[in-house]
Parts: structure tokens; C-alpha cells; sequence
């Protein structure tokens, strides 16, 4: 009953014209940035947050939130009129939610994947609101032993789900590392690998590096190959109706996918593309006519659609009730959070309960405001990409160099944000994921005090890490996630060198 | 892109390396007080021990994996805009925000295949009048003038 009055508190707050006008701005440009490809909510986040700083807390998180979900619900309008995912969660939607439009059926994929979004996000909301306040409870009587297991654990299910290589994405979460180490220690004082310059005392801002990994190289890599957008499939508002059938089609598919996404969304990685890729296996196993998936399947656009919805609220778990991000989406949202001097962590939902209620009342809200905005508008969206890269991606270039300059007055953070936006387009065309190295950074610290501090307590024993129950519990997960993949690794080889 | 890979994979050895060289010339302290090279150090190990498989496997690669590469019309894109960007740090410095935005979108607007020269010009005077007007006036973000 608590969990409901705090709700109704939070909605009290959320309704404000403020709030309102914040959680709009934000799904707007969620969905804007969901439906345009190559500028990805990561990229969108991170140059809005130094804006935001004049904001209200409450108010710049609704905005930096409603980003992120607000870019599942706009990548599915470009996949399925256009065959072009708009996020790259929404490249499984492409599948069959373009084959639709293709047979007529472009209103009804259309009017799916908003309701299903819909649902499973409020389900999403739902879970989140009442795993994180006792999972944040639960965390108060973590240690340093037990951050430290958690970011081990984070680490090596990072490296197995993104990129195509367990060894090179556990080497660019390395690198995320060795860059969170320069600057002042915070136990010693120690100032570590600044090499005399100043700007490097002070450490690498994670802002100006997430601009450009996920922004700036985005530029680069739309520069070499600008993106091209065929003939968009029409579809009137009338059309925006799905038959009885296939909303029967869609209703476990939906419900499926809700409860699929959300705890994905809880584990590290790409989450959103994960949950949506499971989704829509899920439904093909259990369909009585696979042979229709990639031919029209209305499941295999509910389902997906759903899941990556649900997922990303369940990635705002970890952020809000440990204040660990595992994902660069709620790595951004914590960046938002130190700004405004609120320290995310297990005190997070207890000490900033109006926050917290005002977010997740917000988010409900920001659910329903892109149901409205995304089924009539899908034609203005849509329209949206009809705009040349070579308009857009020198504005937003502009955009995201004065917004990093405006973090810390620094022409030293827009070098920072060059530097990793060649790098980040470096390790694209190498087929390495960026999304570690920017984890790492984030995790970095939480590893060092975990390590350190739990040395301290144990006198240098490391055996006390493991004889701590939770701790114990997660390291000993961490073991055989390394088995695992050393296991998969040598099976791999030998399948590879059978062939030859 | 088995060289490319291999000459990523080598910079990434010499990388950790030059870490790891660096970062043991700070305190590491002992076992139950770890001091601020311990983590560095930590770090700086598994990375060289990751970095060296990576290269190994990379020059013993037999497959030839399918790669996207770029064509040179892309390269010369890619160039021109990462100088245009470079160029941007000290124009925006002396010059102030107006005259970098002006160029900046102007220069990446002809480098990304704009033709003729009335939207370029347009389009970069739209963008930093906004610049100017959003950034400055409203949102009253503290920005290099120049010689404004």
C-alpha cells in the first residue's frame, strides 16, 4: 500500500506544467532521435545533459529518461515504413514489420508496435517499482566486497553479450578502465598518470567520452557512407487499425515480450537489441507457422517491440537501487544524477523517495504521451529522415561541440570528445563495440574502491570475498561465466577446424 | 582487414605496455592497504595479457573475414571532416562561437556533397544565429564571443 500512496505523490509532482512540459520535450526528442538513423539516444542523452543543468533535478531526469525510452517507440516507424531501423533495437522489426507494409498492412504493424510498447513499458514500469525499492533496501547492507563481485560479474557479462568477441570487448572494458584510473586517486590523493597536465588531474569526464563514442562517431561513420532513404510506404490515419486477428495474434507475444525485455534489461549489454533478438526466437519457436516470421508475422513485430520497451526499464534496476549503470543509456542518467549532486547508490530510493516516485510517476505518464504522439504523427516522423545527412550531420555536429565545451567551459573536452569520436568510428570499422569501453569507465571506480577497500577490511585476505555469502555467491557466477566461454571458445575452434 | 586488425591489435599491446610501465612507477602499496598504483597495475596486466592473445590470434587468423571497406570518396568525406572539426577547437577559441559554428557547418556541409553555395551559406548563418540566440541569449551558456 506504501508503493501506491508514493505513487500517488509522485504523480502529484509529475503533473506539474514543468514536469509535463520536461517529460513531452523528452519523448519528443526520443522519438525525433529513435526515427532518425545513426544518432542514437546515447549520443541524444549525453549532448541535452549539460543543458539541463539550469533544469530542475526532477525535471532533467524526467527529459534525459523519456529520451531513452521515448527511441523505442520511434526506431519501430522507420523499420517498418522504411525498412531502415532507426535504433538499432528496432533492426529485428525490420524483419517483418516492413513485409507488412509492403502487403497493406503498415497502419496495423504501426498500431502494434505503439500498443505493445505501451503495455510492456508500463509493465516495465511496473516491475521496476517494485523490484528496485527492496533490491535498493537489500543493497544497504552491501560491501565493498559485494560491489566489487557486482562489477566483476557486470564485466564479464558485458564482454560475453556485445561485440562478436568475448577477448576483444573484455579488452576495450580494460581500456575504459586504465582511462578511469587517470587523475587524482580518490584514497590516497595520489594524482595518477596526468604527465603534468592540468586537464588530466582532474580525470577523464565520462560526458564528452560518451559524445564521442556514441555521438561523434556516428558523424564519421554517416560522413563515409551517408545513409540512404528510399520511398516511404504511406499510410493514412484511417489505415492505423489492426484486424481482430492480428490483435489476437498480438496479445501473448506482447505479454511474452514485457516479461522477456525486463530482466534482460536488468543485465549488462545491449540490452534493448538483446531482448528484442530473444523476443522474436521466443515467438518463432512457439508460433504454429514459423515459415510466416520474415514474411509479415504480425508476433514477430509485437514481441520485440514489446522487449526492448520493457527492457529499458529494466535497466533503470540497477541504476536506481545500486547506482551501478550497465548500460550507456543509464551511464549518462547517473552523470545527470552527480550534476545535479544527487549520489545514486542504495540511499537513492529512501533518501530521494520524491525523486525517485516523481521518475517512475513521470515515466508512466511519458508511456502514455507517445502512444498518443507516435500512431497519429507516424507520417511526420517518418518524414523526418527524409532530411540529407548532409543538412543534419553538420548541425548536430555544431550542437555537440558547443554542448561539451558547456560541461566544464573546457576546449581540453571538445579534444576529448574528437579523440573518442575517431577512436569510437576506429573500433566500429574494426568491428569492436564501444558500449564497454564507456561501461568501464563508468565501473571503473566502483571496481578500484570494491577491490580496495575490501582488501583493507580483509586485512589482505581475498579469500574473505569469497567467504561473504553474496559476494561468495557472484564471484562464484563469475567463475563459471569464464568456463563457460573458455568452453564455448575451444568448441568453437574445434567446429572451425573440422570445417577445414 | 587482417592487417588492420593486426596493426589495431600490435598499438593495443604497445598501449597496455607503456600503461603498465607507467603505472608501476606509482606506489602500490601492499596486499591489506593497496595504494594508487595497485588497481592501475591490475589493470595494466590483464590488458597486456588480453592485448598479446588478440595479436596472436589475429596473425594466426586464417579466416578471411568479410569487411566493409571504404571507398575513397568516403576516405576523403572522413578526412574532410575530421580536419573541419580539428579546425573547429581553435577558430571557436579566438574567433568566438559565431564564426566557428558559421564555418564548421558550412565546411562539413560542402565536404558532405552539397552543391552550389547559397545553402551551404544559408544553412551555416541559420545555424549559428540559433547557436547564438539558443545558446547565448536563452539558455545563457557561457561561450567564447570572440570578436563578437
Amino acid at each position: 500500500m506504501e508503493v501506491f500512496s508514493n505513487l500517488a505523490q509522485g504523480f502529484a509532482v509529475a503533473m506539474s506544467v514543468d514536469n509535463l512540459l520536461a517529460c513531452f520535450i523528452g519523448v519528443l526528442i526520443g522519438t525525433i532521435v529513435g526515427v532518425l538513423p545513426g544518432i542514437g539516444p546515447v549520443g541524444a542523452m549525453a549532448l541535452l545533459l549539460p543543458f539541463s543543468f539550469g533544469m530542475d533535478t526532477g525535471a532533467s531526469l524526467i527529459m534525459l529518461a523519456g529520451i531513452y525510452y521515448g527511441s523505442m517507440y520511434g526506431g519501430s516507424t522507420t523499420s517498418i515504413l522504411l525498412n531502415v531501423p532507426g535504433e538499432a533495437a528496432s533492426v529485428v522489426t525490420c524483419l517483418d514489420g516492413y513485409q507488412m507494409a509492403k502487403k497493406g498492412r503498415a497502419g496495423a504493424a504501426l498500431a502494434v508496435a505503439g500498443i505493445g510498447s505501451w503495455i510492456a513499458g508500463t509493465v516495465g514500469i511496473l516491475l521496476l517499482m517494485l523490484f528496485a525499492p527492496p533490491l535498493g533496501q537489500a543493497a544497504l547492507s552491501f560491501g565493498p566486497p559485494e560491489y566489487f563481485a557486482i562489477s566483476v560479474v557486470g564485466m564479464l557479462l558485458l564482454s560475453n553479450l556485445s561485440g562478436d568477441s568475448f577477448l576483444k570487448s573484455f579488452l576495450i572494458f580494460t581500456v575504459g578502465m586504465m582511462i578511469s584510473t587517470i587523475g587524482i586517486d580518490a584514497v590516497t590523493g595520489y594524482n595518477r598518470l596526468s604527465f603534468g597536465v592540468l586537464e588530466l588531474t582532474r580525470g577523464i569526464d565520462f560526458l564528452p567520452v560518451a559524445m564521442g563514442l556514441f555521438g561523434m562517431a556516428e558523424v564519421f561513420a554517416i560522413a563515409v557512407e551517408p545513409y540512404k532513404v528510399g520511398d516511404m510506404i504511406k499510410v493514412k490515419f484511417r489505415e492505423l487499425y489492426p484486424s481482430r486477428q492480428e490483435l489476437k495474434k498480438s496479445v501473448w507475444p506482447i505479454i511474452r515480450g514485457s516479461f522477456i525485455g525486463f530482466p534482460v534489461g536488468l543485465i549488462p549489454g545491449p540490452a534493448a537489441i538483446l531482448s528484442s533478438l530473444i523476443s522474436y526466437r521466443v515467438e518463432k519457436g512457439l508460433s504454429r507457422r514459423p515459415e510466416e516470421f520474415g514474411k509479415g508475422a504480425i508476433e514477430g513485430v509485437a514481441g520485440p517491440e514489446s522487449a526492448n520497451n520493457a527492457a529499458s526499464a529494466g535497466a533503470m534496476v540497477p541504476l536506481l537501487a545500486l547506482g551501478i549503470p550497465f548500460a550507456p543509456a543509464t551511464a549518462v542518467l547517473l552523470g545527470g544524477l552527480m550534476i545535479h549532486g544527487v549520489a545514486p547508490g542504495p540511499t537513492f530510493i529512501t533518501g530521494h523517495a520524491e525523486l525517485f516516485w516523481l521518475v517512475i510517476a513521470s515515466m508512466y505518464i511519458g508511456n502514455f504521451m507517445l502512444l498518443i504522439l507516435n500512431l497519429p504523427l507516424v507520417g511526420v516522423f517518418a518524414s523526418l529522415t527524409k532530411v540529407p545527412p548532409k543538412t543534419l550531420i553538420p548541425i548536430v555536429t555544431a550542437i555537440m561541440f558547443i554542448g561539451t565545451y558547456s560541461l566544464n567551459n573546457s576546449l581540453f573536452d571538445i579534444g576529448v570528445l574528437l579523440f573518442f569520436g575517431l577512436l569510437g568510428f576506429l573500433l566500429k570499422y574494426l568491428c569492436y563495440s564501444a558500449t564497454p569501453l564507456l561501461v568501464g569507465l563508468v565501473l571503473g571506480p566502483v571496481f578500484e574502491k570494491g577491490l580496495r577497500q575490501g582488501l583493507i577490511m580483509a586485512d589482505g585476505n581475498f579469500l574473505f570475498f569469497l567467504q561473504r555469502p553474496i559476494s561468495g555467491t557472484l564471484l562464484g557466477i563469475a567463475a563459471l561465466i569464464i568456463i563457460w566461454t573458455i568452453y564455448s571458445g575451444m568448441k568453437k575452434q574445434k567446429l572451425i577446424d573440422n570445417c577445414d | 582487414m587482417r592487417t588492420g586488425e593486426s596493426i589495431f591489435s600490435l598499438f593495443m599491446v604497445l598501449l597496455c605496455a607503456a600503461y603498465l610501465f607507467f603505472s608501476q612507477k606509482i606506489d602500490i602499496g601492499t596486499m591489506n592497504e593497496p595504494g594508487a598504483g595497485f588497481m592501475p597495475v591490475v589493470i595494466g596486466v590483464v590488458g597486456l595479457l588480453i592485448s598479446s592473445i588478440i595479436l596472436i590470434n589475429s596473425l594466426k587468423d586464417q579466416i578471411v573475414k568479410r569487411t566493409e571497406t571504404i571507398s575513397a570518396v568516403g576516405m576523403k568525406r572522413f578526412i574532410g571532416c575530421a580536419a573541419a572539426s580539428i579546425l573547429f577547437i581553435p577558430v571557436f577559441d579566438v574567433l568566438g562561437t559565431v564564426v566557428a559554428v558559421f564555418a564548421l557547418v558550412l565546411a562539413m556541409t560542402k565536404i558532405l556533397g552539397e552543391q552550389g553555395w547559397a545553402r551551404p551559406i544559408f544553412l551555416a548563418a541559420a545555424s549559428s544565429a540559433i547557436a547564438y540566440v539558443l545558446f547565448i541569449m536563452i539558455l545563457d551558456v557561457t561561450l567564447p564571443l570572440g570578436i563578437f
